[in-house]
């Protein structure tokens, strides 16, 4: 299968070059196809400049008319400190720097209209938005509903230093969001064309691209889409990529990187390694061997034929952990020992971006959660999978386990409730916020769905979520409606208020009481003959009205367990009781009210854990959530050696420096 | 190969290891103890009841701990206050301790006595020795961290993407060779005041030490090397056997027993350094410099090296060519 696959592919290569245009990947479209770039490009390795011309070809699949054309100009974000990206960020986005003075742009030297007869009308640029990020043309006459624009554009790109995603680092290159790009059009809402705010990733449309990159020979290049041709003349070469049902197109160059391929499942793994990072090519490869097993059996088979895997040097980390259509970067480095799990983490998640973006194509500005809060969740599942739920982050660092959901959840409970998870990406009150709320606590309430449902259900209900939505861009609702048809069950009052509310929750054992019950005395009137039971004591006035017998009932306690729920946020939880006689009983509170109680009585409650499953991860505290009798002091005794561990250690450094 | 005979010396010859490890270990469990007793009542207190924290016993359960920071803040900040005055007694502690050490070294004597006199004589001008060294150093810690900021800014722009790994390692390295130039410096400086009994004074023995480090440098070097060689030997098969972790009581006495172990290996290197110092700087001082020991000698002490009168023209000077 593998082997036909990869032959199949190979033979329509070669077809392809033979008949100098590009192959054809999937005879029929999976997508709408309604906005194709054909783009020429050629690098400047020393400026690490672009000088490109494209050709637009967008088709209006709504009903309404456009009589005006968006486009993004992301590089603009970089031209100065100024730019909305600027300003917000502070020249900061995830743990990177700005280096002012390597700024970048992208400027649209000419864009025309090109009409049915090859007439050029050229289009005065207009720039609605607060930066130079968003570009406006108005057409001569709209584009009516089905109808065709074609748009040809010149333009220069300077990539800044590598900060937010795209720039160079000494001879990387790294070209994300480097041409002129189209907004989406939404009929009567107009384009959806947001600038390039800090928080903020993409949102685009389907189509078809052809690529053709002009660099130094030396260079090795991987990019989105199939390498079809390469032609050398002189000191440069010029790579042709197509790619079909995508919404993007980035690629990377770079002389020295270690240029690894590997066949799995009929796709074509291709790595671009840093040379001193060589011995993590392996832990790449098989990162993305999981990804592709479990996505094709939990979700759809990866339908594309190839996926590239680029590391960025260590000086280049912000281009780093970011997807793209058949194309991610990742991050390894020599520091990274093989027990903390972030390079496989990070393919996994960027691979995972295929689907949650790539094919299910989100509005990434204003619904993020969508792609990165579902892709978190199936990273969870994935590193589970394939590490163990313990130890799927961090496996075994001097005896600390980390698992995914821990991990998650950490940064959760870090600031649980500033901000909802569907909101535009840029009113988060902070990048912390967004990160949080966008990434961890969608994976947490998905996982609670999870956990509601049941793993079996919940695959068929995200499989089914994936299936109706792919190639094309579903909003929430879509997600409430789908998951709610395929769980046979309306999920919007429980989804609604995680997804829409800042709401916590936090379950705690508010009391538990043992109330011993004295065993009865008096006449016992429920026999055949009345019988007088006693005290048991040596003195007892019962003694006086005749012949005590021994009370039948054992010692019993009348208990008493309150289970609180604190936060706004209503959720079911189960409690296990445990009794002095080694039973144990489950109960279930649908969670509303602020509390409930349960009464009991015989046997000693011994122990109360409410959610002993640990089935509601967003809970804010979990050490509230049980009472036991009688503690071992196992856990603080261990403990309190790990803290030795430091502080003697500190004392033994100290007497060595004196 | 006199650095091999020093740490041969150091570490296998002579009196009174067994009291200045002794001590040294049992300084530093006692300390920690009274440090971590907040900390060890306050974890009693939130995990003995909850069972959602037994998963820490495994090594896991980290979001559970982590429950404790969101919801407990003031646990952490009251079972951490100790930690600054447990550091301030462990300088203090460190420097009578050492002080005893490098004493008993230079008097060969292993008697509880002599310990406390050497630490009791030496321990102020160990303090000065101290400071000195810790000026010179942070001055020449900030010189080469200043140099290395540069280098960083530098490597940014570079066209080689390996340079910043080459640089971190060179970073790496040259932080540890100043840390370990400090800390010879200051050994034998501790030396020479025991072996010259103070007759010096102070600066003199902080300046002719400096020289005798950068003098002897490779030998020296090769000393101290060798030892932190063995330390992080033994560190690094610590860490790997201390992970089986503390799920049951014997496998939790097993592991501090261990560590204990460790720590009193640490202690037993730390005072077989010091005496392969005083060792190495004893072979490189005149034997008629050689001052006697600090205190008069009591009866249990070996003989100390006849006192001579220490001339006014650096009597301390090394033995030519040798
Ligand atoms: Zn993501």
């Amino acid at each position: 299968m593998k082997r036909t696959c990869l032959a199949f592919l190979s033979t329509l290569l070669a077809a392809a070059v033979a008949a100098q245009s590009p192959p054809v990947l999937f005879s029929t479209p999976m997508s709408p196809r309604d906005a194709n770039y054909a783009i020429q490009v050629t690098l400047d390795a020393a400026k690490h400049g672009l000088r490109g011309e494209e050709r637009i070809r967008w088709r209006n699949i709504t009903d309404t008319p456009a009589t005006d054309a968006w486009f993004h100009l992301y590089l603009n974000a970089f031209a100065n400190d100024h730019t909305v990206f600027m300003t917000e960020s502070g020249g900061q986005l995830r743990g990177d720097a700005f280096d002012k003075g390597h700024w970048g742009f992208c400027e649209v030297r000419s864009i025309a209209l090109v009409g049915a007869d090859g007439t050029r009308t050229p289009l005065v640029q207009l720039f609605p938005r607060e930066d130079h990020t968003v570009m406006r043309v108005v057409l001569p006459a709209p584009v009516p509903p089905g109808g065709d624009a074609v748009f040809e554009v010149t333009f220069e790109d300077q990539l800044p230093r590598v900060f937010a995603r795209s720039g160079y680092a000494g001879t990387f290159n790294m070209a994300g969001q480097w041409f002129p790009k189209l907004g989406v059009f939404q009929g009567a809402k107009g384009w959806n064309c947001h600038e390039y705010h800090a928080n903020t990733e993409f949102f685009s449309d389907f189509g078809v691209y052809d690529v053709s990159i002009t660099v130094p020979v030396q260079y090795v290049v991987g990019a989105t889409g199939v390498l079809w041709k390469e032609v050398r003349h002189g000191a440069e070469k010029t790579l042709s990529f197509h790619a079909e049902d995508v919404h993007d197109f980035a690629w990377a160059a770079q002389p020295d990187f270690v240029d690894r391929s590997e066949s799995y499942m009929g796709v074509q793994i291709r790595v671009l390694m840093q040379p001193g990072n060589r011995a993590s090519i392996p832990r790449y490869f098989a990162a993305v061997k999981q990804d592709l097993k479990d996505y094709a059996e939990w979700i759809w088979k990866y339908p594309y034929p190839e996926i590239t895997v680029v590391d960025p040097p260590m000086n280049g980390m912000g281009a780093g952990g970011m997807e793209y259509p058949t194309f991610i970067t990742a991050g390894a480095s020599p520091f990274m020992g093989k027990r903390i799990l972030i390079p496989e983490v990070t393919v996994v998640h960027e691979f995972g971006h295929q689907y949650w973006y790539g094919m299910e194509a989100d509005n990434e500005f204003e619904r993020a959660w969508l792609d990165e809060g579902i892709n978190s969740y199936y990273e969870a599942r994935i590193m589970d999978a394939w590490y163990g739920p313990e130890r799927s982050f961090v496996d075994d660092l001097w005896g600390w386990n980390l698992g995914e959901e821990a991990q998650e959840r950490m940064a959760y409970l870090s600031l649980p409730d500033m901000d909802p998870i569907v909101l535009d990406a840029w009113k988060y009150v902070s990048q912390h916020s967004y990160d949080v709320i966008t990434y961890d606590k969608s994976a947490l309430v998905l996982k609670t769905l999870e956990n509601m449902l049941g793993r079996k259900k919940m695959d068929e209900v995200m499989r089914a979520f994936f299936m109706q939505v792919k190639f094309t861009h579903p909003d929430t609702r879509d997600f409430i409606r789908i998951v709610s048809q395929a769980a046979g069950q309306d999920l919007a009052p429980v989804l609604e208020p995680m997804l829409y509310g800042t709401g916590t929750v936090d379950f705690r054992v508010a009391q538990v009481r043992n109330v011993p019950r004295s065993s009865p005395q008096g006449y016992d009137l429920t026999g055949a003959a009345p019988v007088l039971y006693g005290t048991g004591k040596k003195k007892d006035k019962n003694q006086e009205h005749g012949r005590v017998a021994k009370s039948p009932f054992k010692e019993s306690y009348d208990s008493t367990v309150v289970l609180e729920r604190r936060g706004s946020l209503v959720l079911p939880v189960d409690v296990a009781i445990s009794f002095s006689d080694g039973t144990t009983r489950t109960e279930h509170w649908n969670g509303e009210g602020r509390y409930t109680a349960w009464t009991f009585s015989g046997p000693k409650v011994v122990r109360v854990v409410a959610d002993p499953k640990d089935l509601v991860p967003l809970d804010l505290n979990r050490l509230d959530n049980a009472w036991v009798d009688e503690g071992d002091g196992a856990v603080a005794r261990s403990m309190t050696t790990r803290f030795r561990v430091l502080y003697q250690s500190l004392v033994a450094i100290l007497f060595n420096v004196l | 190969m006199e650095w091999v005979r020093a740490i041969g010396n150091g570490l296998f010859r002579g009196r009174g290891k067994a009291l200045g490890t002794l001590l040294i270990w049992g300084s530093g469990f006692l300390l920690a103890t009274i440090a971590l007793n907040p900390m060890r009542r306050g974890f009693h207190s939130l995990f003995d009841k909850a069972p959602a924290s037994r998963a820490l016993l495994g090594g896991g359960g980290l979001d559970t701990l982590f429950d404790t920071g969101m919801h407990q803040p003031a646990f952490w900040s009251a079972a951490t206050a100790m930690l600054p005055y447990m550091i301030l007694l462990a300088v203090v502690v460190g420097l009578v301790l050492m002080s005893g050490v490098y004493a008993q070294a230079a008097e060969g004597s292993g008697s509880w006595r002599a310990f406390w006199r050497g630490a009791a004589a030496n321990v102020l001008p160990f303090t000065a020795l101290l400071l000195l060294n810790l000026l010179l150093w942070a001055v020449v810690g900030l010189g080469v961290g200043i140099l290395f900021a540069a280098a960083w800014h530098g490597v940014r722009d570079t066209m080689d993407p390996a340079r910043p790994w080459h640089l971190f390692w060179i970073t790496l390295w040259s932080a540890l060779i100043v840390v370990n130039l400090f800390r010879n410096s200051l050994g034998f400086s501790q030396a020479r005041w025991v072996l010259t009994g103070g007759a010096e004074g102070v600066a003199r023995c902080f300046l002719r030490s400096v020289a005798f480090t950068f003098r002897r440098f490779v030998p020296v070097n090769l000393m101290t090397w060798t030892l932190n060689l063995v330390r992080a030997g033994a560190m690094i098969l610590a860490v790997f056997t201390l992970s089986p972790g503390y799920g049951t009581t014997g496998r939790w006495l097993a592991t501090a027993a261990l560590l204990q172990g460790g720590f009193l290996f640490a202690a037993y290197l730390r005072v077989g350094e010091a005496r392969a110092q005083v060792s190495y700087a004893r072979a490189f001082l005149e034997p008629a410099t050689v001052a006697a020991a600090p205190m008069p000698t009591g009866k249990d002490e070996e003989p100390s090296v006849a006192a001579a009168p220490v001339s006014e023209s650096g009597g301390m000077e090394e033995v030519p060519g040798a």
